[in-house]
């Protein structure tokens, strides 16, 4: 009956002075949003294979079969600071999740049946019962104030992390989505004259030109494939910072129902784009 | 005048890949030649969408070295809480404040009890005056 009386005012207790809160929403978010990131394994055409690829179209329009040397330095740059972008979104992210995981605080505490019988300080006679409930009691306070601890903490990394984070998103969404692609749609209307010449000069028999043209079709759907392919991971990188600016959004309020929502819209958002790029391959 | 930003430079390349592309539909409708005027023009205005293009993704490095900066700091002092939780030293000191709970709970001294539960605050935040 005591033990009962001491484990309720202890909930109570725990719920005061930690505010019964939940890291759930968080690690809904970070979860998605590695499983997001993952998701840039499928991004196989960067700067330099586009700049490689021009230098191969090039050489094919002066019919050159000895190429020329082919100057990549910038789109390595332009690589290298994507990676950087996306390596730091990366640990980011997963250093939240460690942070927010069930298994950050779990604490040992095996004796605590034994040091409670022996403590001189007990002055009380307890039986098995009590003694279960009391570690039980323990093991709830021990975790949930370190549970209070990580996240008001997580709460103020949230805080500071959201305009980098944003800023950095945004960036790489734009070098791939507008820059990367840009410099494919450049490759693509290069191509289409490119082919349109061959197709033009009569010397070429009816079924030549239709093999060109479907040369002209099997580049074009692979480079529309591969802009498709940044297309979504660039939804991807907005449904990260979206679900971001969710959890910045609802400091005072991480255990609403209005933000459990919005984060499982969001990593059900984020899977069903990363289903798309799968089907892409 | 004023430097453009990297999303501006990909606008304007944007905008010269939309006239390159008006000029290379009217020469296939036209059957125009390739080597004229407007294939040459063509050619030019692709060769400047991509130097635009470029230019606008490596200006990108110059614009977030201090967003890359601040993540990164971040990340390391998340990673180091999570350390900090994970260090043995740290996790005992813990289970000894909870085990002062227990027995204050165990005694039925409340005065105890909220003095375990201020231990166990201290030792989980030490910068924590409350």
């Amino acid at each position: 009956m005591k033990a009962r009386y001491i484990f309720t005012v202890s909930l109570a207790f725990i719920c005061l002075f930690c505010g019964c809160s939940s890291l759930t929403p968080i690690r809904t978010y970070t979860s998605a949003s590695q499983r997001g990131l993952d998701g840039a394994e499928a991004l196989t055409y960067n700067f330099e294979t586009n700049c490689l690829a021009t230098c191969r179209d090039h050489d094919l329009e002066a019919y050159r079969l000895t190429s020329i040397d082919c100057d990549c330095k910038d789109s390595k740059n332009a690589d290298s600071i994507n990676t950087l972008m996306y390596n730091a979104i990366y640990t980011y992210i997963i250093a939240l999740k460690q942070l927010s995981g069930k298994d950050a605080t779990i604490l040992p505490i095996p004796a605590f049946s034994e040091s409670l019988q022996a403590s001189p300080l007990v002055n009380l006679k307890i039986n098995q019962k009590e003694i279960d409930a009391y570690t039980t009691i323990a093991d709830l306070l021990g975790n949930a104030i370190s549970g209070h601890y990580r996240k008001n903490k997580l709460k103020a990394f949230v805080s500071r992390g959201q305009s980098p984070l944003n800023t950095l998103i945004d960036y790489l969404q734009l070098n791939l989505s507008k820059n990367l692609n840009g410099l494919i749609e450049v490759r693509i209307q290069r191509n289409k004259l490119m082919f349109y010449e061959y197709n033009s000069d009569k010397r070429y028999l009816p079924y030549q030109r239709r093999e060109i043209t479907a040369s002209f079709y099997k580049i074009y759907d692979h480079l529309e494939t591969e802009m498709q392919v940044h297309r979504y991971f660039t939804q991807v990188l907005e449904a990260i910072k979206e679900g971001h600016n969710n959890l910045y959004n609802h400091l005072d309020v991480w255990n609403s129902d209005q933000l459990t929502l919005s984060v499982n819209k969001n990593a059900a958002t984020i899977d069903a784009l990363l289903t798309k790029m799968e089907e892409l391959k | 005048m004023p430097k453009l930003t990297p999303k501006q430079i990909a606008e304007v390349a944007d905008n010269l890949v939309s006239i390159a592309r008006v000029i290379g539909d009217y020469i296939i409708d036209h059957q125009l030649s390739v080597k004229g005027k407007l294939g040459n023009l063509h050619a030019a205005i692709l060769d400047e969408a991509s130097k635009l293009y470029l230019l606008s993704a490596i200006e990108v490095g110059k614009e977030v070295h201090i967003a890359l900066d601040e993540l990164g700091d971040l990340t390391i002092e998340i990673q180091e809480t999570y350390e900090k939780l994970s260090q043995l030293k740290f996790m005992l000191n813990m289970a000894t404040a909870v085990l002062s709970i227990g027995t204050a709970l165990a005694g039925g001294d409340l005065k105890a009890f909220v003095e375990a539960i201020k231990g166990l605050k201290q030792e989980i935040n030490p910068e924590d005056k409350e």
